[in-house]
């Protein structure tokens, strides 16, 4: 949103430093996230934001993202038009809600429509550990 | 064996690498009762069945909590909320006490949070966090006074609220659902509520013994003394630890990171 692109991170106490982070290939990932109470997924929102000339925002679009620990996208949404400001997960991570919406995580697999790779020429997430 | 495992898993790292093989799944959106308002908060019992929301009606200036099996899509109940300091417009911010018992609920801006108990489900009790301050305070949009955030522990009956005052900066109030009070409170300094870049937040550990938060500088960078995230001691209020992550942070959540 701000010329660097924004990820979710994981900052740790114990060391003072960021430990790991969630991004997408393209989009600022921010605004708002959830965890599961396992641990086992953080959801955000992936945003792409258009600005007029004067750098004023004038829309925010994207898409919900679901990581798996590691750091891999394993569930996303369909583009929501908005920017969605909050998102609950349930504790056994198996439902989202977000966007006035309920999500079921359907375990139906289809490959991803868009490519990966590194941020220059395109990983679909970012690992540092 | 072995050699032949290895070789699979060899194949499938480079495809997942190569992208040949990424895939996700798609989130499904399931139907909820039809109802009139915009829902303005929404939490998820522990036991993963029932998901409450508050839905605000501008139609009738009236917000009803309503809570949902998720696996019917069917209403169990629903109430009206009756608290005079809750805005119907602002955000409000609820969480299942880890028994699934209570429900804690409350709203930006307001200096109270409600109990509800979700057996009978009415109020078991109204929490005021600032009682002797004077209500006038809050009234003038300078001089905001209230709630930022909310959280409750996943495993202990402790919950947490931060609330922020232009004049006194921010405080973190502790309490419990066995006693349906708060047992401490501390202040933790200066710092914006929110932004269009950030967000102040609160959250627990699973065992509600520490409480983590982060924090907005007053400008748009994290001053080089600034700590804009901080770990307490949840029953002394002293600080733990702290770290300046040296770029505003959005909402924020602490959790204990197991092995993967």
């Amino acid at each position: 949103m701000f010329g660097k692109k924004a990820c979710l991170e994981i900052w740790s106490f114990a060391t003072g430093k960021l430990t790991q982070t969630y991004c997408d290939a393209n989009l600022n990932v921010e605004v708002t996230f959830a965890t599961a109470k396992t641990n086992s997924i953080v959801v955000g929102f992936a945003a792409q934001v258009h600005k007029d000339f004067e750098g004023h925002i004038e829309k925010v679009n994207g898409r919900i993202i679901v990581w798996n620990a590691p750091g891999n996208i394993v569930s996303e949404s369909q583009e929501f038009p908005n920017l969605v400001r909050d998102i609950v997960v349930s504790p056994d991570s198996n439902w989202i809600f977000a966007a006035q919406t309920l999500f079921s995580r359907d375990s139906h697999m289809r490959h991803a429509s868009r490519p990966a790779g590194n941020e220059a020429g395109g990983a679909a997430f970012r690992v540092r550990p | 064996m072995r050699t032949a495992r290895v070789a699979i898993e060899a194949t499938l790292w480079l495809l997942f690498t190569s992208g040949l093989a990424f895939a996700t799944d798609m989130l499904k959106a399931v139907g909820l009762p039809p109802a009139e308002g915009t829902i303005v908060s929404a939490a998820f019992s522990p036991d993963n069945i029932h998901l409450a929301i508050i839905r605000s009606n501008a139609s009738d200036r009236q917000n009803e909590l309503h809570v949902l099996d998720v696996r019917t899509g069917k209403e169990v109940s629903h109430v009206s909320v009756q608290e005079e300091s809750f805005r119907q417009d602002s955000q409000h911010a609820m969480s299942y006490s880890s028994d699934g018992r209570y429900l804690l609920l409350t709203a930006t801006g307001a200096d109270a949070v409600l109990v509800f108990d979700t057996t009978e489900f009415q109020v078991a009790k109204r929490i005021v966090l600032h009682p002797l301050a004077r209500p006038l305070l809050s009234q003038r949009p300078n001089n905001f006074r209230g709630v930022i955030s909310l959280a409750t522990a996943s495993k202990a009956d402790i919950f947490g609220v931060l609330t922020h005052d232009e004049l006194r900066g921010n405080e973190i109030f502790i309490g419990s659902f066995s006693s349906l009070a708060i047992s401490k409170s501390w202040s933790i300094g200066q710092g914006r509520t929110f932004s269009q870049i950030g967000h102040s937040a609160l959250s627990l550990a699973d065992d509600g013994l520490q409480v983590a938060v982060s924090i907005l500088p007053e400008g748009n960078k994290v001053p080089k003394n600034f700590d804009n995230l901080r770990l307490y001691d949840s029953k002394t209020g002293s600080p733990l630890n702290m770290i300046r992550t040296g770029a505003l942070i959005g909402r924020s959540k602490y959790y204990q990171i197991r092995p993967y």
